[in-house]
């Protein structure tokens, strides 16, 4: 999936970045892939509430500490204006309980990379498909250093499990996740139907691939055991 | 006895209660000394019956008491007090003359043969009885006067000083956290780029030099890790991470950085939540947010350090004080497992936080057993809108 574009339209990205150097690197990485149109590259949480307007955005790359204001609070405001519009949040630091807890209210799910994955072309390509479809992608540095903490679903998930919904917290399909582990899809479709039955989630219309991210995401650590 | 009468009346009622207070004894007095004096016995010998003799006493005294009052009203009619003593005692022989008068011209033949010398001497007796009464009564009214300035410039005193504290708090919480984002921000995000950059020469060198790629990628992990750890922590001692947002929100990291073997929850109360709910920020004021995540995570630390806990479970809720409407407490409880402090408990790092939340109307309570212990702890919550609304006092949760 290192492709934006799949309806033949481009995804329409505003960045909010309060670091000038690295919204310019951000602003040259997108202007540099096909099917991305930056529409608008702002410095703060003011100037972005006045810019981006409603029906003008498809993703906002938001900066979850802003010089002037708080970047979880803009993306909740964002998404009120506009219920369509994603939200990728950036950080240079593990800001998952923030992120967590903006999931409480999204319209729509929530991306998340640290600024250190941004730069990654592919998996910044990836968050931003992921944010305007709906799905969730969060920071694979992140993910692939999370144990699950004790006395938790998660922990009960075996080892494979564990591994298939790690990388489905990347963003990863099924096909991707297949050819990664070495086996075949089916067995991938077979591990996530058992980690959805562990988790307790249930197929009534949800997207059962955000609600296992998050349950990973809040039944894991990041931390080191001592 | 000064601070029930300020509390319980105006200056002007303190005249009022202390000279007819006075003055009523004084007429007790006059009256005692007319019986000590032969007075009955005088009657009697004039030829009235016991009905007359019991009568005419009772007349003695009602009179007495109505010159009492009467001496009292005058003087509060006057308005004296908030004016010279020259005016003051003015009033008060004045009025002591005229009552003394009435009541020699009342009562000076009841009883006994007058001549003119007894009405004189009665009289200035008399007059100088209500002089006495009223000027103790004014002395009296000034001691409270003075003791209600001397409460209202201490109270203005605590209300500047509670003031200045406020105010000291939030230029030294605006600096902490300029630092701090200095520190998330800039230094960060320049280790970031570094990393960034790192990674993009290694994307380079991994087809033709993949040992030297690992081993820049390693150096580039360091670098990650240092922005992630060690800036963090050191940011976060400044000021504690996203306790600008939201006591919640600073909570939820707190829990989240447990280690995996240690599972964390954290609950609010429906008041606490209803707060939340319909503010656009944390009802709380950034200070007091400060010393809350504080007591929090020095909870959790001990808990883990010395309790070897596994489960914590914070709670946070708003209650409303007993005594009224006014002022909501927040209250927090830490509940782990593992082992408790047991018998006499030594708070240690918590007995600095104690000492932060007393200063600020607060308190915290340790206890503990084999099973865990529970940390509670309390504030009173003064609101972003109202900072200084709250101050320490008398009411408790």
């Amino acid at each position: 999936m290192d492709t934006v574009d799949t309806m033949g339209t481009a995804v329409r990205v505003s960045l909010v970045e309060d670091e000038l150097m690295l919204r310019r690197m951000l602003e040259q990485l997108l202007h540099s892939r096909p099917g991305v149109a930056l529409v608008h590259s702002v410095g703060g949480f003011q100037e972005a509430r006045l810019v981006m307007t409603p029906g003008s955005t498809d993703v906002a790359i938001v900066d979850v500490q802003l010089g002037d204001g708080d970047g979880v609070a803009l993306g909740a405001r964002l998404q009120r204006a506009d219920p369509d519009v994603g939200v990728l949040l950036l950080s240079c630091h593990d800001a998952m309980p923030a992120f967590l807890l903006a999931q409480e209210t999204a319209t729509k799910p929530w991306s998340y990379l640290s600024k250190r994955s941004s730069f990654a072309i592919t998996t910044l390509t990836r968050a931003i498909a992921a944010a305007a479809a709906g799905e969730q992608v969060v920071d694979p540095y992140l993910v692939e250093r999370s144990s699950a903490r004790s006395d938790t679903q998660v922990s009960r998930l075996s080892p494979a499990q564990f591994r298939v919904l790690a990388l489905v917290s990347q963003g990863r399909t099924n096909d991707w996740i297949a050819g990664e582990l070495g086996i075949a899809v089916r067995s991938v479709e077979n591990h996530l139907l058992a980690v959805y039955r562990i988790l307790g989630l249930d197929s009534d219309g949800h997207n059962r691939r955000v609600l296992a991210t998050l349950a990973f995401l809040q039944q894991t650590s990041r931390y080191p055991a001592t | 006895m000064i601070r029930r009468l300020a509390a319980a009346t105006s200056p002007t009622g303190v005249v009022t209660l202390v000279g007819l207070l006075n003055a009523v004894l004084f007429a007790l007095m006059a009256f005692a000394h007319w019986v000590g004096w032969g007075g009955p016995d005088g009657l009697e010998s004039s030829g009235m019956t016991p009905g007359q003799v019991t009568a005419t006493s009772v007349f003695v005294v009602v009179v007495d008491l109505v010159c009492a009052f009467a001496a009292v009203s005058l003087v509060v009619l006057t308005r004296p007090l908030g004016r010279r003593w020259r005016y003051r005692l003015g009033a008060v022989l004045t009025v002591s003359a005229a009552v003394a008068v009435v009541r020699v011209a009342a009562l000076g033949d009841v009883g006994r043969p007058v001549t003119l010398v007894d009405d004189v001497l009665d009289g200035a007796a008399t007059g100088l009885g209500y002089v006495v009464a009223l000027v103790g009564a004014l002395l009296v009214a000034d001691l409270v006067v003075a003791y209600e300035a001397q409460m209202r410039a201490r109270t203005a005193a605590e209300v500047a000083s509670a003031r200045q504290v406020a105010r000291l708090e939030a230029q030294e919480g605006v600096r902490r956290r300029l630092v701090a984002d200095r520190l998330h921000g800039a230094v960060q995000n320049r280790l970031v780029l570094l990393a960034a950059g790192i990674d993009q020469v290694v994307e380079r060198l991994e087809p033709d030099r993949p040992d030297d790629a690992a081993a820049l990628r390693r150096i580039a992990d360091q670098l990650a890790e240092v922005s992630e750890r060690d800036v963090r922590a050191l940011s976060h001692e400044l000021f504690p991470t996203a306790v600008d947002v939201s006591v919640v929100r600073a909570v939820r990291t707190l829990l989240d950085r447990l280690p995996p073997s240690v599972a964390g929850a954290l609950d609010l109360g429906p008041t606490y939540r209803d707060l939340v709910d319909h503010g656009t920020d944390d009802p709380i004021v950034l200070p007091d947010r400060l010393v809350v995540v504080d007591t929090v995570e020095e909870a959790l630390t001990n808990a883990l350090k010395h309790g070897r806990a596994h489960r914590v479970r914070v709670r946070l809720d708003v209650e409303r004080c007993v005594a009224g409407d006014a002022p909501l407490w927040l209250v927090g409880v830490v509940r782990a497992d593992g082992r408790g402090p047991s018998g006499h408990v030594v708070l240690g790092g918590l007995e600095r936080l104690r000492s932060r939340l007393a200063a600020r109307g607060g308190g915290l309570h340790l206890t503990g057993d084999e099973r865990g212990s529970v940390l509670r702890f309390d504030l009173p919550l003064r609101t972003a809108a109202s900072p200084e609304d709250t101050l320490p006092g008398d009411c408790v949760p």
